[in-house]
């Protein structure tokens, strides 16, 4: 079935002549010039202390938006301690400072009308904020008093922990949230920093002196990228931070030796019980790192394989022709260490084993390296190549982009590099990366649903999940 | 395609922000604000466009919004106008094809015979079945697989999508600049031509959805039972996505009855913003969609929900921690108290300063989170001011019921403290800008009001009626509107565990 859709697929242009009148007009249509290429531009500066800026400035309305990263995470955590970067990213913004309390810091924020929020993941603390021009200096400097001094006043620091028990309770309520955390415990092993997750005691464990002593050991100018966007003085901006920074002392200890992934490819299948009306289902396995030099065929190849609902393999068969789920997508991870090759879907539960046939069947046709052709290839390219120019709308959602890069270790303008080498991308790397880095017969698969309605499928391990 | 609903609720790990479909502040353009420059255009069909030109990437914003959605649903019919954004992606008699006079013959066959299988005496039934899987099968194979998205994807379509909420059906993309013909082409295309192929595999797709959004969604299972029990009579009793059963029964034919009643000139409205010459621009809109026939225009709602005369309450038990939702019915905009509940809601639930916020989350730890919205579940028929909160462990809806009922009771009492309603101005107005930055957003924006009330000024008009509000009005509002007895409460306990043998 898959193989009549695909040739049809190619041959569909040269049918009936109407709709070949039709595709000339769309051809001419698509094939009118870009006008002009006019892009904001970054002003990049390493300030005194190590602090990196990045700026844009765009007048067009009287808002400045923040961008911050800060070199720390969960992976940097101790094993009985996990949770603590989490709560000290949440306790940065609700924990108050040495110079203005809690209770302050929020009553002065909402009355500027000035959003703050921070988002600690595994590898990186982000703080982000938005004002108006006119309240900028006035919360550039609460900011940094975040950044520098945070109280983590001890009611704050209690609350913050009950808040992260409840969602802890809640963490099984939502199968797709349960089936990512599930799949990357089977994968790096439950305890590992790429997958480990809070539990009860380790976060009744963290005490404010652990606060305190993890901020002190991360924190410093050295150790931050600040983006700034929007309608401000550069100058002026430039002065605060040099002032606020001015007696920060950079931070010379090395960051912490991580542990270095090993691959263990145990192809394991379990299914985990939850009464739901359909099954949602991860499969996949390791994927690969950040710089590998085939990462762009590699993107090509994923766009191809499950990249979107509409052009790709899987969205093609799996949602349009099958109708078998809403959504279906794929997702080859490059990480600073090995990433997760992940296939999310769900399905009703009846149609669990065909879902799981249908999308091997594909992966293994892909994972041959030799059923693509120049056709598909150019329009998952040109889809890439023609949707970056969004990227630069609005003007800070570029300047967010290459903060990020930034922090990753890429080299300035890197939307640029991206497109140059995307565009390099042949028919023979994307066959090449596929053979050399799918293996569908070392799938791992994590399936949440029934398990009394899935008894008949035996090759998997049934298991309870952890409250 | 997804729904606006559920889509925009988002928790962030710090700051819990609840969007829900209408953007429930709006503050003034100052003068030299970009939006001076938007131009309309009404086509001779009737159908309204905005367009508004900004510097910077060459890249533009579309929206095409249709006023249909939920409400407009027959009772038997729902999720039919969700159904239809689904097809809509699915091509016209040119697009996705590769022949379309055999495959028009097929759909048609296929439709009489889904309407034999329904009519048909059971000893019947299978035969009729499997006759009409056959023709499905020939006519899949007919198809040029999402021909419609792919042409848009390879010109460089980002946020590619469309959303039905009870209010509005909404078609969105994000283009580079030079593909702005070929948009007008698309979208054109597929409004005066649509055609329905593969009907049946998409209906099993939108009840994967309805699986997805709403049963196996704790938050999604509450708010569609919450909200059937707090209207009594309004359309917004209805799920937007439609019951399950409603939908299996939907064909081809109601869709298209559906279509062509609801899909006229005079009942959407284009909207684009980004860098592009406005001139050419509106020739190409005159070309492409001047084509589309005028048809009725069609008659407003009414609303018909009586005033609440008593709380009532719905309980479920579901595998998930403990939910509760609370409603208070409302007049919709441009009513003087939907303005009113903008400036109550930002002191009320806005932030973490917030009166229910210190409440429920600081002070006696309640909840973990609040959430709250001044236009639920839409904005064309009087709606809710809606409370969200996941409850703490140990604690009872019943507690959060009382403190929210003291809270608005020292409200009534001693009034909003002048701070306060400054603050929530201030808040008001950079809410208004925050939202106001890209093509995107912009076009979200000045489409929403323009098909909403009429007019995008609605938008410029705001900020003058926001600084009038008073103390007083916000006392009189929250003594008229917010009192236990018109209260709509939903609570989703966690099932008991069973007890291991």
């Amino acid at each position: 079935m898959k193989q009549i859709i695909f040739l049809l697929f190619l041959c569909s242009v040269f049918f009936a002549t109407e709709i070949q009148a039709q595709e000339s007009v769309i051809q001419s249509l698509e094939s009118k010039p870009l006008a002009q290429e006019k892009f904001p531009k970054i002003h990049r500066q390493s300030l005194e202390n190590g602090i990196k800026l990045l700026a844009l400035q765009d007048d067009e309305f009287p808002v400045v938006r923040g961008f911050i990263y800060v070199k720390v995470g969960s992976i940097y955590e101790p094993t009985d301690k996990v949770g603590l970067s989490e709560m000290m990213g949440e306790l940065l913004r609700s924990g108050g400072t040495k110079a203005t309390s809690s209770t302050e810091m929020d009553e002065r924020l909402d009355f500027l009308g000035a959003k703050v929020a921070t988002d600690f993941d595994r590898e990186a603390g982000k703080v982000f904020f938005t004002c108006l021009k006119e309240d900028f200096p006035q919360v550039l400097q609460l900011v940094f008093q975040m950044l520098k001094e945070p109280a983590f006043e001890k009611d704050k620091v209690e609350l913050t922990r009950l808040k992260m028990l409840e969602a802890l309770r809640r963490q099984n309520d939502e199968p797709a949230q349960i089936a990512k955390r599930q799949f990357a415990k089977m994968l790096y092993g439950p305890n590992n920093i790429w997958s480990r997750t809070p539990t009860q005691s380790s976060i009744k464990k963290i005490t404010q002196k652990d606060l305190i002593d993890f901020h002190q050991r991360f924190f410093g100018p050295n150790r931050i990228i600040m983006g700034l966007s929007g309608d401000f003085s550069l100058e002026e901006a430039t002065q605060q931070i040099k002032k606020a920074n001015k007696d920060w002392i950079p931070i010379k200890r090395p960051l912490p030796k991580l542990p270095v992934l090993e691959k263990k490819w145990l192809s394991q299948k379990v299914i985990f019980n939850k009464k739901t009306d359909q099954t949602t289902i991860i499969m996949g396995h390791y994927g690969d790192k950040r710089f590998n030099s085939d990462k762009f065929a590699l993107l090509v190849m994923n766009s191809i394989l499950g990249g979107d609902l509409w052009t790709s393999r899987l969205g093609k068969q799996i949602r349009s022709t099958l109708g078998l789920s809403y959504g279906i997508y794929s997702d080859f991870g490059l990480q600073t260490d090995y990433g997760l090759f992940r296939i999310l879907v769900q399905t009703k539960v009846v149609s669990t084993q065909q879902v799981i046939e249908e999308t091997q069947k594909i992966l293994e046709e892909i994972a041959k390296g030799e059923s693509f052709n120049e056709a598909e290839l150019d329009l998952h390219k040109e889809s890439i190549l023609n949707s970056l120019y969004s990227e630069y709308d609005p003007p800070y959602n570029y300047l967010k982009d290459e903060v990020r890069f930034e922090y990753l270790g890429y080299p300035p303008d890197y939307l640029k590099v991206f497109r140059q080498n995307i565009s390099q991308v042949k028919l023979e790397d994307i066959e090449r990366v596929a053979k050399q880095y799918l293996k569908p017969e070392k799938i791992s698969i994590v399936i949440i649903g029934d398990q009394d309605q899935l008894k008949n499928m035996s090759d998997f391990e049934f298991k309870e999940l952890e409250p | 395609m997804q729904l606006a609903m559920l889509k925009k609720i988002s928790l962030l790990s710090s700051v819990i922000l609840i969007f829900l479909f209408v953007f429930s502040s709006r503050l003034e353009a100052n003068p030299g604000s970009p939006l001076k420059n938007v131009q309309e255009i009404t086509l001779k069909n009737g159908m309204k466009f905005l367009l508004l030109h900004r510097e910077g990437a060459p890249v533009f914003s579309a929206y095409i919004r249709v006023r249909v959605g939920g409400i407009d649903e027959q009772s038997g019919q729902t999720g039919i106008a969700h159904l239809l954004e689904h097809m809509a992606f699915k091509g016209t008699s040119q697009i996705g094809t590769q022949d379309y006079h055999r495959e028009k013959k097929l759909l048609e066959e296929i439709e009489n015979l889904h309407e034999q299988v329904f009519q048909a005496p059971p000893e019947k039934k299978q035969a009729l079945h499997e006759q009409l899987q056959q023709k499905i099968e020939q006519a899949g194979q007919l198809v040029d697989k999402e021909a419609f998205s792919r042409i848009y994807m390879r010109n460089g379509a980002s946020n590619l999508n469309a959303t039905t909420s009870q209010d509005l059906t909404s078609y969105f993309v994000t283009l580079p600049s030079n593909k702005l013909e070929l948009w007008a082409f698309l979208e054109s295309s597929r409004l005066k031509d649509p055609v329905f192929r593969e009907f049946y595999s998409e209906l099993d797709v939108v009840l994967e959805e309805r699986r997805m959004r709403v049963e196996d969604s704790p938050f999604g299972k509450l708010y569609e039972k919450f909200k059937e029990n707090a209207f009594k009579e309004s359309l917004y009793q209805r799920p937007t996505i439609g019951y399950a059963e409603d939908i299996k029964k939907l064909s081809a034919k109601d869709l298209r009855q559906f279509y062509q009643r609801y899909y006229v000139p005079s009942n959407m409205v284009g909207t684009l913003v980004g860098n592009f010459n406005v001139k050419e621009t509106k020739d190409i809109l005159r070309r492409y969609f001047e084509e589309l026939e005028a048809g009725k225009s069609i008659p407003k709602l009414k609303d018909k929900e009586p005033e609440p005369k008593a709380q009532s309450i719905i309980k479920i038990q579901y595998d998930a921690s403990p939910i509760v939702m609370i409603g208070y019915l409302k007049p919709t905009l441009p009513h003087p108290d939907d303005y009113s509940f903008d400036v109550f809601h930002q002191i009320f639930c806005e932030g973490r300063s917030s009166r229910l916020y210190q409440r429920w989350v600081v002070k006696d730890k309640l909840a973990s989170n609040v959430g709250c919205s001044s236009s639920v579940p839409g904005a064309r028929l009087n709606n809710l001011y809606f409370i969200y909160a996941s409850v703490q462990k140990g604690q009872q809806a019943q507690e959060l019921l009382d403190t929210m009922d003291e809270e608005i009771q020292d409200f009534i009492e001693k009034g909003p403290s002048l701070r306060e309603l400054k603050k929530a101005k201030k808040g008001l107005l950079s809410d208004w800008y925050y939202q106001m930055q890209g093509n995107k957003n912009i076009a979200e924006q000045l489409s929403y009001y323009e098909v909403l009330t009429g007019t995008w000024k609605y938008i410029l008009e705001h900020p003058k009626k926001i600084s009038e509000i008073s103390q007083e009005d916000l006392i009189k509002l929250a003594k008229k509107y917010l009192n236990p007895k018109r209260r709509q409460v939903g609570i989703l306990e966690s099932t008991p565990k069973e007890k291991a043998p």
